[in-house]
């Protein structure tokens, strides 16, 4: 329910922005603020980069909003939320997560004999992001960011029933993010390398750390991509994962994307996500849209 | 006359080097209309910034004829041709102004927004920003 109301919401900033025209979410160039990755950071679809989101620059505020679908081959994952973003410094952000898993019932049913607790999960993430240095076009070194997500499960019954330890836990992250505008043949080249610390299982959404492995661990994550046009991005994402739960292993998951941003105010991003095995259910792939109004 | 024959032969081939490294110096001048285009490119960046509301008040009371050779010189000698740059350096061409990273920015999307309106391909646009991005560090907050 709430996905619907964010997804309204999203759209109407994006409506009302188009015609007032009265502020375009900052003085940046259009694109560079990314798009908004599943738990709420300016990014990419999977991977935070070190952007901050919106196109503020020293002294202007962004606000934005986004929405996330993303079918699998058994699951449905949905996400929603917003970000501000200061003078191109600071980001605080929240995301909602819903995956829905009532195909999984059956499956567990047959399996283990007994009722799956719920059929669906879902989380909240709040994220704080801070620019150290650079700026990500015009330095020679890439902009870096540090940041925080925490995330607190709040259907914990099927994650507790698949071994996760916790509800809650903290990544923490650092990402460093360069575009070269001359790139390739002329066409912008990004590329963004990221490292997380995290006991996260699938985002959390099977809660944090298992029977295999409570601990946190440094997990790699990549982004590239090239500007095809002022409007057009295309690339590909790699993001590796912890793999904590005996019962359900995690795969590392990837993606590709094409994301148009026809004005500051709005862009769409659609992307094809493979996710590997999630909750004993292998080779979950699919096809992902996601949203997003900016002001 | 066999030496006359290996000069001649040799001396053929090393112009011919010469003339196409020439051209390769200069591809991203012709690629920009040489003289004709950069200076229809200067003229219409300078329109679309006094008409920009965020930014025209800095072009208010610019000496516009000295701005207009600066500036033609400058894009000509950094995309290889046949011009030297004899303006100010960007340092002491932006001293006192204490531009903003924000102006900076706008700045970029209005020569874009010339670029485009020139119909300068993309890739030159991109190959041409490059050039000069380099230059912010010595034009903001001077």
């Amino acid at each position: 329910m709430l996905q619907k109301t964010q997804i309204i919401a999203t759209l109407i900033l994006a409506i009302m922005a188009a015609p007032l025209c009265a502020y375009e979410g900052g003085s940046r160039l259009r694109a560079t603020g990314g798009v908004h990755q599943v738990e709420g950071s300016a990014g990419g679809g999977i991977v935070p980069w070190a952007v901050i989101a919106g196109y503020g620059q020293k002294g202007e505020w962004s606000a934005n909003s986004f929405a996330t679908y993303l079918a699998l081959d058994d699951y449905q994952f949905s996400a929603a939320g917003f970000s501000l973003g200061y003078s191109d410094r600071v980001e605080l952000s929240y995301a909602r997560h819903q995956l829905d898993i009532s195909e999984l019932a059956p499956v567990v049913l047959a399996g283990f004999g007994v009722p799956l607790p719920d059929n669906k999960v879902s989380q909240d993430a709040i994220g704080v992001k801070v620019r150290l240095v650079n700026n990500l076009i015009y330095d020679t070194w890439p902009q870096i960011s540090a940041g925080i997500q925490y995330k607190r499960n709040t259907d914990f019954d099927v994650p507790q029933f698949v071994g996760a330890e916790d509800d809650s836990g903290t990544d923490f992250y650092l990402s460093a993010s360069k575009l070269w505008l001359s790139g390739v043949a002329g066409y912008p080249f990004l590329l963004n390398a990221t490292a997380r610390l995290t006991n996260s299982n699938q985002l959390g959404l099977l809660g944090y750390g298992g029977d295999l492995n409570e601990d946190k661990e440094w997990m790699a994550e990549v982004s590239a991509g090239f500007l095809l046009s002022r409007d057009i991005v295309v690339g590909a994402e790699y993001r590796q994962k912890p793999s904590n739960l005996g019962i359900a292993e995690e795969e590392d998951w990837r993606d590709v994307f094409v994301a148009w941003f026809p004005s500051k105010n709005f862009s769409i991003t659609a992307a094809w996500a493979d996710l590997g095995s999630i909750a004993t259910l292998d080779q979950q792939s699919g096809f992902y849209i996601s949203i997003q109004g900016t002001l | 006359m066999k030496n006359l024959i290996l000069t001649f032969a040799l001396t053929s081939l090393l112009s011919a080097c010469a003339s196409t490294q020439q051209s390769q110096k200069d591809r991203l001048f012709q690629e920009l209309g040489g003289h004709i285009g950069i200076d229809e490119l200067v003229v219409t960046s300078i329109q679309f910034l006094h008409s920009d509301e965020r930014i025209a008040f800095l072009f208010e009371d610019i000496d516009e004829p000295n701005l207009v050779t600066q500036l033609n010189e400058q894009l000509c000698s950094i995309s290889g041709g046949p011009c030297q740059y004899e303006g100010l350096s960007m340092l002491d061409a932006h001293a006192g102004m204490d531009l903003s990273k924000a102006e900076f920015d706008i700045f970029v999307e209005v020569f874009i927004e010339a670029m485009r309106a020139r119909n300068i391909p993309f890739s030159t646009q991109n190959e041409l920003l490059a050039l000069l991005a380099p230059m912010r560090v010595d034009i903001i907050h001077q």
